[in-house]
């Protein structure tokens, strides 16, 4: 994965994404964030270049696994969601399971939960992504 | 080589969320916490976490597999569920307090 590769990352949450900003660009990426669902998948859509999606799950309007879902018929790249509710992942609602089955199964989504330590993140988004080169 | 230990750890419905893992030239680095998503009704056993690890060590390329497990302990040969009383700060939680934090604000 070359320096500056792009990460684009939809969360409601502005300090979330500010701070995921400051972190994932001192270390070489380039981050796009966006609060709104719809605008960042039209960033999705629209960036060719983009190389890992960071995706909250719950979020007004349009939930992380909707978005998901979205982004899987246009795009196949990984995605990590970061969510502080673990118990969003639950083989109890069918469509997570669905979800489980037919993309996870790929092997290019992973999940992080919040709060977590930065060190957790770099290694999640360089197995998801690959290790920095220059 | 992570998408495929990622492919394992799907296929027995293991919470990502919980584990962290980088390869290196076929060694693996796994830690965290071994469980599987809520609702999933066959619970982990030590044959499963066995048969888990046994897949990703027949991955081709595999060179060594470092397992830190907070809830998982290898035992003559084998795996078992680790007592309360023997666990640690868990490797990934709320708790942990080296390194900068992106704290939990908002719905999430």
């Amino acid at each position: 994965m070359k320096k500056g590769m792009k990460i684009i990352s939809i969360d409601d949450e502005p300090s979330v994404l500010k701070c995921l900003e400051q972190v994932l660009r001192s270390h070489g990426y380039e981050l796009l964030v966006f609060s709104d669902a719809e605008e960042g998948l039209q960033a999705l859509r629209e960036h060719d270049d983009v190389g890992l999606a960071l995706l909250d799950i719950r979020m007004p309007k349009k939930n992380g696994f909707e978005i998901y879902k979205e982004l899987r018929t246009f795009k196949n790249i990984p995605v990590l969601f970061v969510t502080a509710y673990p118990a969003s992942f639950t083989a109890r609602s069918d469509d997570l399971v669905q979800i489980w089955k037919r993309e996870f199964a790929d092997g290019t989504t992973d999940i992080i939960y919040k709060p977590f330590d930065v060190s957790t993140l770099f290694e999640k988004v360089e197995a998801l992504v690959g290790p920095m080169e220059d | 080589m992570n998408r495929e230990i990622r492919k394992i750890l799907i296929r027995h419905w293991i919470d990502l969320g919980h584990l962290s893992f980088r390869s290196v030239n076929g060694r693996v680095w796994i830690r965290g916490e071994l469980h599987r998503i809520a609702g999933v009704q066959e619970e982990l056993t030590p044959s499963l976490v066995d048969t888990i690890f046994s897949e990703m060590r027949r991955l081709r390329g595999i060179v060594s597999m470092n397992i830190e497990l907070n809830n998982w302990i290898q035992s003559q040969g084998g795996w078992k569920p680790m007592e309360s009383e023997d666990r640690t700060a868990p490797l990934i939680s709320p708790d942990q307090t080296k390194g900068p934090r992106v704290h939990d604000i908002g719905p999430g």
